[in-house]
Order: structure tokens, then sequence, then C-alpha cells
């Protein structure tokens, strides 16, 4: 028997991406619906993308799976769409709930999706919490976007969870949500392989026991993938000293390159792995570097 | 050469994209190991934070440019000291070196950790100690401060976090009397480098280092002050900076002036519910840790102040 509704929930570490999924099971099953949630199972990096899957039915539910055909994906993070394919598996009839400062109808949405459901979680957590922790915002819009579960029964969970003030957000998140309804929808995103993994064994090279030894090519994340905030470097704060350099845990910030680190000209960051972290902002003794916040690309 | 120069022109042996938590210091804590090691190294790493962050290899491949097996959690010292074996047999000079956690160090692999030190076992071993079991989600070790919140000493109306104290670790691995044991912080990282460097000079037995690495999400504070509560842990004598060569203590950082233990304290959502009675509970075992330290530094007549942080005589 199909399942009633079957969901995604993008976010990144931190951003109680996990912790909303459960919020939702509470709701449904106090309405005496069925429900489960998993997360992702892996390592769940602060910073780093992480999702969770829901499922609410009117009976039993039986699969312990991950969700692979989403019928509603909920992204906490506008700049996860850099990295990760959020539509992913998404048949027709869909729902994207998005946190974003942009207007729905000008969001790049995949086919699959007939309503975009956008609000400014970000903003609107700062505002009621004082800090950027956008889930329990995104709850009060997912209810609005769907009508799944009880936007007042979330409330009182979301307050339960993370007190009185998150109840709030909730109904901050529910009021504020702008929606839109994409003509080209409808039609069903082609459904990935649902193997998992993507290199099968059969793909690994053939080595002989005489061969090169395993583990000779370099493990590398592009981990500026998973940046919300960015470093900027002014060149005329800096003296070069190179704090910011040794200081670095990703090894992202170096000397510009051709000049001896003596002669300490600037420095460069590297985007591609700065996690956005902010130890050079902190640590610099001239205040040379400043976090602002990452647009979404593309 | 000051240890920034030195560090820019030393080769990154570790992988610049690995999955530690944004603003870990435990990556920056290795990334400056290797560097001063370099790529003539074997590494091991246990399960845990830097097991599983990718440093150890996924689908045939390393996040090192040198060689990392990944022990279990009880057997890091052991294996190494059959690696070691094994190069001697082929003639191979190489730094052997463990990078382990505080589970894989004080707990699980104590047995194997403190029988290769009683050998002699020429290994290089590194404690990352963040207080935790910090990968799975945060639950207490025999490393975690009294009083700390964990995901198994909850805090509530019945409890108040971990109800024992922090083992004393590298005291522990000083009294095996090793050639070389040392304190070290990713918040004074010229003391490290220096510490490293002297570690690999060690040829007849273990050199042992211990690390305290605050954690961001575990201990609770925003990742840009990553490096500033580790510096906190030293200037408020809750984490003397010493060393001990061949039985002579010394502080490396000596802390004339501490800082309140209540701003270390303060800083960490980990010990948010504490009393100030608690808090001048934490401040009392400290001092006597601090001043049981200056006693052996005394009696074994070495010097107090150091050299530590300085790289090459610069």
């Amino acid at each position: 028997m199909p399942l009633a509704k079957e969901l995604r929930l993008h976010g990144r570490g931190g951003q109680g991406t996990v912790k909303a999924s459960e919020i939702i099971v509470h709701s449904a099953v106090r309405q005496g619906l069925y429900a489960n949630s998993i997360p992702y199972f892996g390592f769940e990096r602060r910073g780093a993308p992480v999702s969770a899957f829901v499922r609410i039915s009117g009976e039993p539910i039986r699969p312990k799976t991950q969700v692979y055909h989403p019928n509603c994906v909920v992204v906490l993070d506008e700049t996860l769409m850099n990295a990760v394919d959020v539509f992913e598996g998404m048949p027709g009839g869909s729902v994207l709930v998005l946190n974003t400062k942009r207007e729905p109808s000008l969001l790049p949405v995949k086919a699959g999706v007939t309503s975009v459901a956008a609000v400014d979680a970000t903003g609107i957590s700062l505002d009621v919490l004082g800090r950027a922790v956008p889930n329990t915002v995104m709850l009060g819009a997912f209810c609005r976007a769907t009508g799944w579960v009880v936007v007042s029964d979330v409330a009182e969970r979301a307050a339960q969870a993370f007190g009185p003030s998150n109840a709030k957000a909730v109904m901050r998140g529910y009021d504020a949500v702008r929606t839109f309804s994409p003509r080209s929808g409808g039609s069903a995103a082609a459904r990935p392989s649902e193997d998992g993994d993507t290199a099968s064994i059969d793909e690994w090279p053939e080595t002989g026991p005489h061969e090169a030894p395993v583990g000779t090519e370099l493990y590398v994340l592009e981990t500026g993938e998973w940046r919300s905030h960015r470093p900027v470097w002014q060149a005329e704060a800096c003296n070069g000293c190179g704090v910011c350099v040794v200081s670095c845990p990703v090894g992202a910030v170096s000397f510009n390159a051709g000049v001896p680190p003596r002669s300490r000209r600037g420095v460069a960051v590297d985007l591609t792995y700065c996690k956005g972290c902010g130890i050079c902002v902190t640590e610099c003794p001239r205040d040379a570097f400043s976090l602002v916040e990452e647009g979404v690309r593309a | 050469m000051n240890f920034i120069d030195y560090l820019a022109e030393r080769e990154d042996v570790l992988s610049p994209g690995i999955s530690a938590c944004v603003g870990c210091n435990v990556e920056l804590t290795l990334r400056t190991v290797l560097k001063v090691l370099g790529a003539n190294t074997i590494l091991a790493i246990p399960p845990g934070c830097m097991g599983g962050v990718g440093v150890v290899g996924w689908k045939r491949t390393t996040g090192t440019r040198c060689p990392v097996f990944f022990p279990l959690l009880d057997n890091t010292a052991s294996m190494l000291a059959g690696i070691r074996l094994g190069c001697e047999r082929k003639g191979r000079e190489v730094n052997v070196v463990a990078f382990a956690g505080d589970g894989a160090s004080v707990d699980c692999g104590f047995q194997a950790l403190s029988g290769a030190a009683e050998r002699g076992e020429r290994i290089i071993y590194i404690c990352y100690d963040n207080e935790g079991y910090m990968n799975t989600g945060f639950q207490r070790s025999g490393s975690t401060a009294k009083g700390s919140w964990t995901s198994t000493t909850p805090v509530g109306p019945a409890r108040g976090g971990k109800a024992q104290r922090k083992k004393d670790f590298p005291m522990i691995m000083a009294m095996h009397d090793l050639p070389y044991v040392a304190t070290a912080s990713p918040g004074f990282l010229a003391d490290l480098v220096g510490k490293v460097r002297k570690a690999a000079e060690v040829r007849d037995g273990m050199a042992y280092i211990h690390v305290l690495n605050p954690c961001v999400n575990g201990w609770g504070f925003p990742p840009d002050r990553s490096l500033e509560v580790a510096r906190l842990s030293v200037l408020t004598r809750y984490y003397p900076l010493f060393e001990v060569e061949r039985g002579r203590f010394r502080l490396t950082r000596d802390v004339p002036k501490p800082r309140p233990l209540r701003e270390f304290v303060g800083s960490l959502r980990k010990f948010a519910h504490l009393t100030e009675e608690s808090v001048a509970d934490m401040q009392a075992e400290a001092e006597m840790r601090w001043a049981r330290l200056k006693a052996l530094c005394g009696a074994a007549g070495g010097p107090d102040e150091g050299d530590g942080g300085k790289v090459g005589g610069g």
C-alpha cells in the first residue's frame, strides 16, 4: 500500500533539521496519524549538509528506509541548493518549502514541483529568537504549505522542545509564507537509481597484489559548499603577520602566491575549502577579516 | 625563523577537504602536527572524530599524503608497535604516530597505550582530548570534566552533569617515566610545534603529547571562538602547559596571574547549569592540580620559564 505522504528535509548541521523532523512526527501522532522519522545516517557535522526523512500516514507504516520520492521537500538553508540536488526523486504534484528572501516565482525549480512556498526563516528567527536557527519557522511554513499537520500542535511541541519563543517562531513562519504554483510543474522527475552508493564495487579499478597500493589518491571534499558566511580580507588593515595562515583549521588561508612568506604582502583564502568558521576574523589582531553572508550562486 | 614562517613553508600533509565540523580545532591540531612531522610518517587514527571525517580514507582514497591506518578503538598503540617493528626490519626510518581521541586513549585504548609505554615502543602518541566521545554524539568519557553536560550525563532536577572528576591523564602518562611527555593546546600553536619537534627526536621509547581540544558542538560555543576557548583553558590554570623530559618537569607556559575559572566555564554551554559553588569546587581542583604540578617542577629542579614556543632558536 502506498504511503500517504513522504517528506525530506535538507539543512545544515546545527540548524535543527533532525529535531524539526521529530516535531512533525510528534504532531502527526498527536492527531491520531502514524508517522516516523529517520535522520540520514552519516556524520552530522555542524555546517555540513544534513537531511532527515519523515513519513505520515493514516495506516501503520512498515518502511523504515530513507525517503527516495518525497511529496514535499523542506530546505532550511537556501545555499544548500549550490551543493545538493534538493529536487532529487520528487514525483509530480510535489511541494517545495524554501527558506529564502527571494520571490517564489523567481526561484529555479525543477519538474515535479507544483507548489513553492517561500519564507525568510533566517530573518524571522533572528527577529524572534535572536539567532539564525530557522527550523521552527520552517515548520510553520511547512504546515501552511501542506496542511498535513496542525500548526497549533507543532507550535506547542516546538515550545516544549526549545522554549515558548519558538512557538511564536512557528506561527510567524506560518503567517509569512508566500506561495507560487509553477505552470510547468506536474511531470515526474526522473527516478534515480535506488542503490544509493553511486560507485559500485564493479567500477573499482582492478589491482593485482603487486600493483599500486590502495589509497594513493587524496580524499578531498569541496567543503566550501558548507559555508553560510564568507571571510572578506581587507588589504589596508593587514600587516601580513600570518596568524590567520596558521590558525585556519582547513588550511585555506595562505600567503599570497608567488610572494615569499618573509615579505608578507598579504593573504588569500581558498573558498573551495573554507567552511566559514570565522576563526580568521576572531584571531586577526588587526581586524583585517570580516564575515559576510554567503549569497546564492546562479 | 618564527613559527608562522616555519609552518607556512611546510607541506600540508592533510587533505584540505575533510569533513570536520566548522571551526574544529582538532583539524587544526592534526594539520599542524602533520606539517611538522612531514609526509615521512605512518599514522594510525582509531575510531573517533578524526577517523570519522575522512582522514582514514573512503573508497580507496586517504585523507593524508602519508599512509594512515584505522585501528580499533582499543589497540592503536599495540598496532603501531608492530608497525614500528616492521619498519625497523625493513630498515625504514619513519615517524610512527598515533592521533587518537580521549576515548581511545584514556578509556578503551588505555591498556594498549600503557603497555606500549612501559615496553618502550618507539611511537609518537598524540591524544586529542575533547572530553568525550564527540563523534558519536557527545557521550561522557574518563576525560570529561566534572559537572559537564554530556548526552549520557544529563542535567535536570535529579542530576547535574558528570559526577566524577576528569582523569589527570598527562600525569598518568608522565608516571610511566617516558623519554618525553607534554601537554599542548591549539590556542598556543608555537608551543605545540616545539613539542611535536621534540617528540620526533625521541629515539628510545614513546613520546606522548596530550592536547586539550575544546569541542564547538559538544561543549557549546560559537565556531569562531574555537582557539580563544582553548587559550582560556590554559590562562585559567584549568589545563596547564608543561613538558616532562626524562623525568624533569617544566612549565612551558607559566600562569602567574590566572584568569578566574568562571571566564572559561561561563563561555561553555556544557557548564551553563553550574552554580557558583560548583565553579568554586572546580577552581579548587584546578588549583590543587596546579600546585601538584608546580611541586613536581620544583622537585625536578627544572627551570620554570620556557622557550617551548620557539622554533629553530628564532
